[in-house]
């Protein structure tokens, strides 16, 4: 079983965007790194600074 | 003791949460039992864990934004392609994504007591590591898309350590699979 001993759940506002669909007509595998690297670029523009990182867990004092 | 306030608030938060993700899991579990032994009976099995998706995050009080850059249909079937940010990426994918989704995870996802096996049939797991599990990933990943069943990766393949900040390199299985069966790949942020 996966470990879950880091699982932390935080109350946040959360945001989702599909960006317009790509065609891959007509693309061949050596068309892949220009198709991967356009995917990333849109999908990193649309990250925010308060959505960074992973929440320090809570501590009793 | 704002810190003390903070920490019983998280706790409580997180119980709440806990709570409100697991019940309504075994409420329905014999149902998913039955729905998963057939391959035409996990559409309906897929709408139950639509609906567990949007239930769960209705009682956390999750608000959920949701923005479509295109005004025209998303052409079906595709492949969506999403940053790996958190273990509630899965749900809010099934929540905002229509139809029959298929979606490709790890295969430790398969461990999982109870929902494991469940989700192990009715979508697809891979092993990174085995050349063979990818291999029969990618061919059932292409079935599906053959068959009109949108897909939806995670590139990265796991969270990476800076969620919402730096992504990890893409892998090519999402590209090649839309390259060779011709379908369009729509890109999906979760900041």
């Amino acid at each position: 079983m996966p470990s879950v001993a880091g699982l932390r759940v935080r109350h946040a506002r959360l945001r989702v965007v599909f960006h317009e669909p790509i065609s891959t007509k007509g693309l061949t595998q050596e068309d892949i790194p220009a198709l991967k690297a356009k995917v990333t670029a849109q999908i990193a523009d649309d990250f925010v600074p308060e959505g960074r990182g992973i929440p320090e867990p809570s501590k009793f004092w | 003791m704002p810190a003390f306030l903070r920490y019983l608030g998280h706790r409580l938060y997180t119980t709440w949460a806990t709570i409100w993700f697991v019940v309504p899991f075994f409420v329905t579990y014999p149902l998913q039992l039955i729905l998963v032994r057939r391959p035409e009976w996990q559409p309906y099995l897929h709408a139950i864990n639509r609906n567990w998706a949007k239930f769960s995050m209705l009682m956390w009080g999750v608000p959920l934004e949701i923005i479509h850059e295109s005004s025209a249909p998303v052409p079906q079937p595709c492949i969506y392609v999403a940053n790996h940010g958190s273990y509630i990426d899965i749900m809010v994918l099934f929540y905002t994504i229509p139809g029959f989704l298929n979606m490709m995870g790890k295969d430790t996802l398969a461990k999982f007591p109870f929902w494991g096996p469940i989700f192990a049939k009715t979508y697809i797991t891979v092993n990174r590591r085995s050349l063979v599990s990818r291999g029969r990933a990618m061919a059932q990943a292409r079935q599906g898309l053959l068959n009109g069943r949108p897909l939806a990766i995670f590139p990265e393949g796991t969270i990476g350590p800076k969620p919402g900040e730096e992504l990890l390199p893409f892998m090519d299985g999402a590209f090649q699979l839309a390259i060779a069966t011709g379908v369009p790949i729509v890109p999906v942020s979760m900041p």
